[in-house]
């Protein structure tokens, strides 16, 4: 059953008196549990969908919909709280907040988000999710002291702390090294597999499109190729 | 909590960004010491004006005997006294003194015209006189025979404590009589209320005059300080208009020579004002205030500016970081929050830090000796200016910045939270 | 009138009584009062400060006793020159050129700032302002005297006591002014007269305050005003002299 179904779905930008399509009409569906790695050229408008899937832009043209809702219909608070309910991100960048700790970071989806949760029981699972992820031993360390591939396995925790449906990651080893990228892979196919999420990637590497169940190939913004393994 | 949760955030942020908010915080803080130091130096020059003036017209309402005679004259004071003491009206004291608008000092051939000679009860204005600056006194100054007068006086009559001096005046009838008096005190009183004034006990004044003995020329009343003064006039007016002839209440200077103009017989009751009299240097005050707002009011726009301007570059530093908090947990609402909380842990620290350097600035200040400043003496103690803070000037202050900081955070603070989240993430603007 | 009362008092014995020395009184004043002509004069007014030097004033006088009033012009310094006083009874104006306005001013000021009063230009009212509370014989350089002490019956008078010297002829010849509380304020000096037909002008004044002054290599110099009268005249004058307008005229 699919969990994310695009129809048609269409991006251009403004550029001066110019316009640039980003997307030009793309089909999918991603279905529930699925691994998805969307791959393409720069410019190929992957980031683009990338962004409309996890509701962070919206398309000019065309529909999307997220677990049977479609989102052009929504007002922009109601947006806003699908998004964080059902997906969780994980950024090239790792983009943690530099002034709260490890387990700070990964429990701020969960303080500041709707799922009701004791303190307690909020604890229990963030630090489950940090032990997931290897870094039980640096909860109270700041990201500062942290390597990047133990920032992006914060980033990792903090993206399931929500328990969402999807998780949506733009280039997400694209800072790391092979090994520590692999690793990374490793653990988003293991919580895949575990919990069921919806994962969604981006890569420029055609090694990781490998571990991949359902391939996008994207180029000048339409959908070149879909695989599914 | 989720409110708690976001102030945390903004504390810990607050710190993070210390460097980049350095600059806001260098600006806030300046701009409150200026505004801070104007407002308390022009509440304290006006308190300084109050007391002096206080202490020369002693009181805050004073009832004053006018006649066609020379002098101002009350022969009723005791029965005055006694209504007010039998009344359940509240004021904190009265005084009583005889007042000569002229007479001479005369010492060793110098003969110097008075402006005000003051006949005062010794004992109960000790604490007023307990509160002058002197160049020299005896040990006990307020004895019968004895006279107070100021030192440039002193200077120009070359007269030191202890010497003999005559004051000459007119009696009540218009007659010259002169007195022998022994110098007791020497006044340490520049402005323009303290040249050419002295004081000398009551019943010595009203001897030398020819005063009645229990007549007087004025009685002062001193209020509490939560007392205005009025409803008090009011009040008093309503005491006494049914004993005596008391004059229509007047607001400003205009008004007590209209009511002067008027005809009567006998004595009337002038309820004059502080205010009235302190009228004459309204124009002063009015053009100080007028200094004082226009710089009060190019600092708080000179502080607008560089929050606004400061502020945007902090926003435009920080697009990523407010795109993730969006991204994953934040409401654009709960950023706006946030960003305020910031700016209010800014705002307090600068407020406190511009009111420790105002108190510098105001303490080096002090050092200086203003009263080469012709005619601003009677806005001076000793010479000094000195500075009064208040809560309500702290908050209408602080509250004053506060309003003109808020357009300038809250408009970039919202924009920056409407903006597109693609392009917040990416790190530039959409 | 004047010459009987002069008669009487040279032969009546030296002891007099206290209502003598009232007519005495009465004698010194008939004798300065012009009651049936007008006076002019001119008045050259020296003041003497210790220490600050001399300065200089002449004025012209007009007098008209029977009206209780005078004019005086001030001629000289230049810088004073057309202020004016009028006086008509018990008020007295100043007129400053200057700015073109009357102000009331007292009897009892001090003339230009000088050790001379207002009231000191104005007829002799002595018999009628003062009560003698005693009286004795004295000499006064190489006048016989009486010397007369006396206290104001009004609240007038500048001075509220006084001490005269009247000599035998009837003139004044001093005077010692005292304050209420009995302080010498002011002497002042007489000491000759001009005789025109029996009426006496007197020739000079002299004014010492005996409280202003200064010490002068040690020695305290009390402060001086001397007036000479000169060209003294007893041609009656225009009515239209002893108003405001001639003041005014006189500036034009």
């Amino acid at each position: 059953m699919s969990i994310i179904k695009l129809s048609k779905l269409e991006k251009i930008y403004p550029l001066g008196k110019l316009e640039v399509a980003a997307l030009k009409g793309v089909d999918l569906e991603i279905n529930k549990g699925d691994f998805v790695s969307v791959a393409g050229p720069s410019g190929s408008g992957k980031t683009t969908m990338m962004n409309i899937i996890g509701l962070i832009d919206t398309p000019t043209r065309g529909e999307i919909c997220i677990e049977g809702k479609n989102a052009g219909t929504l007002r922009r608070a109601e947006l806003t709280r699908l998004r964080h309910e059902t997906i969780g991100f994980i950024f090239q960048s790792f983009n943690l907040l530099p002034v709260l700790s490890v387990i700070e970071n990964v429990e701020l989806p969960l303080v500041l988000g709707r799922l009701k949760m004791k303190k307690n029981e909020r604890r229990e699972w963030v630090e489950h999710l940090l032990q997931e992820v290897g870094l039980e031993d640096r909860i109270n360390h700041k990201p500062s002291e942290l390597s990047g591939g133990q920032q992006q396995r914060v980033a990792i925790a903090r993206a399931l702390a929500a328990k969402p449906q999807i998780v949506i990651a733009d280039e997400p080893t694209a800072n790391l090294d092979s090994v520590t990228g692999e690793r990374i892979l490793n653990l988003m196919k293991q919580v895949n597999k575990d919990e069921g999420t919806t994962f969604i990637f981006s890569s420029h590497d055609p090694s990781i499109w490998k571990i991949a169940d359902h391939t996008i190939f994207l180029r000048d913004g339409i959908i070149e190729s879909e695989t599914r393994q | 909590m989720r409110l708690w949760h976001l102030f945390s955030l903004a504390f810990r942020y607050f710190f993070l960004h210390l460097r980049h908010y350095l600059f806001l915080f260098a600006a806030l803080s300046f701009g409150f010491a200026v505004i801070s130091t104007l407002t308390s130096v022009q509440e304290g020059m006006e308190q300084n004006l109050y007391s002096v003036s206080q202490a020369h017209y002693s009181g805050d309402i004073i009832m004053v005997g006018e006649s066609n005679r020379r002098y101002k004259v009350i022969y009723n004071a005791d029965e005055i006294l006694s209504i007010l003491e039998n009344s359940s009206m509240e004021y904190e004291k009265t005084i009583l003194r005889t007042q000569l608008n002229g007479g001479t000092l005369h010492y060793n051939g110098t003969a110097l015209d008075m402006k005000y000679v003051f006949g005062v009860d010794w004992q109960e204005e000790r604490d007023i006189f307990e509160s002058m600056s002197y160049t020299s006194r005896t040990d006990d100054p307020y004895t019968p025979g004895s006279i107070m007068i100021s030192s440039p006086v002193a200077e120009q009559l070359q007269a030191r404590v202890g010497d003999l001096l005559t004051l000459e005046v007119r009696t009540l009838e218009g007659q010259v009589n002169t007195m022998s008096l022994v110098v007791s005190a020497l006044v340490e009183d520049r402005s323009l209320f303290g040249y050419f004034k002295c004081y000398i006990s009551r019943d010595d004044l009203n001897n030398l005059a020819q005063f009645p003995a229990d007549a007087v020329s004025n009685i002062g009343l001193y209020l509490n300080s939560n007392q205005e003064s009025g409803a008090v006039r009011e009040e008093l007016y309503g005491l006494l208009s049914s004993e005596m002839d008391v004059a229509p209440l007047f607001e400003d200077r205009k008004g007590l020579y209209r009511a002067r103009w008027d005809k009567w017989q006998g004595t009337r009751l002038f309820l004059v004002p502080l205010s009235v009299y302190l009228s004459e240097v309204d124009l002063l005050l009015k053009a100080i205030s007028m200094v004082s707002y226009c710089l009060y009011a190019l600092m708080v726009l000179i502080i607008t500016v560089s929050v606004a301007v400061t502020f945007r570059l902090v926003l435009h530093e920080r697009e990523r970081e407010i795109g993730t908090m969006r991204a994953i947990a934040f409401h654009q609402s709960e950023i706006v929050v946030q960003l305020m909380f910031e700016t209010l842990i800014l705002f307090i620290f600068s407020l406190g830090f511009g009111l420790v350097l105002s108190r510098f600035v105001v303490t080096l200040a002090s050092f200086v000796d203003y009263s080469f400043i012709p005619s601003f003496e009677i806005f001076l103690e000793n010479g000094k200016l000195t500075a009064v803070y208040t809560v309500s000037s702290f908050l209408a202050n602080a509250g004053i910045v506060f309003l003109a900081v808020l357009p300038a955070v809250l408009f970039p603070v919202i924009m920056a939270a409407k903006r597109p989240l693609a392009g917040l993430l990416s790190g530039g603007s959409k | 009138m004047k010459k009987i009362l002069i008669i009487l008092f040279f032969v009546i014995p030296s002891f007099l009584m206290a209502e003598d020395y009232q007519k005495l009184l009465e004698l010194a004043d008939s004798l300065v009062n012009y009651p049936d002509h007008d006076f002019s004069g001119q008045y050259t007014i020296t003041q003497n400060k210790p220490g600050q030097g001399q300065t200089v004033s002449v004025a012209a006088i007009f007098r008209r006793d029977s009206q209780d009033t005078y004019v005086i012009v001030i001629q000289e310094p230049s810088i004073n020159k057309g202020q004016g006083y009028l006086k008509q009874g018990r008020t007295l104006w100043f007129y400053d050129p200057e700015s073109k306005r009357f102000n009331s001013t007292s009897s009892t000021d001090r003339f230009q700032n000088s050790n001379a009063r207002n009231s000191d230009f104005t007829q002799s009212t002595l018999a009628m302002d003062y009560d003698v509370i005693s009286g004795e014989e004295v000499k006064l350089g190489s006048y016989d005297c009486w010397l007369l002490e006396l206290e104001a019956n009004n609240t007038e008078v500048t001075y509220p006591k006084m001490k005269i010297w009247i000599s035998k002829d009837g003139l004044v010849r001093m005077t010692e002014d005292y304050s209420l509380s009995g302080q010498h304020l002011r002497s002042t000096y007489i000491p000759d007269y001009y005789n025109i037909g029996g009426t006496f002008v007197p020739k000079r004044l002299l004014f010492e305050d005996q409280l202003r002054g200064a010490t002068i290599n040690g020695k305290f110099q009390k402060e001086r005003t001397l007036i000479d009268i000169s060209s003294p005249s007893f041609k009656d004058l225009p009515n239209s002299v002893f108003s405001k307008s001639f003041l005014e005229s006189v500036n034009r």
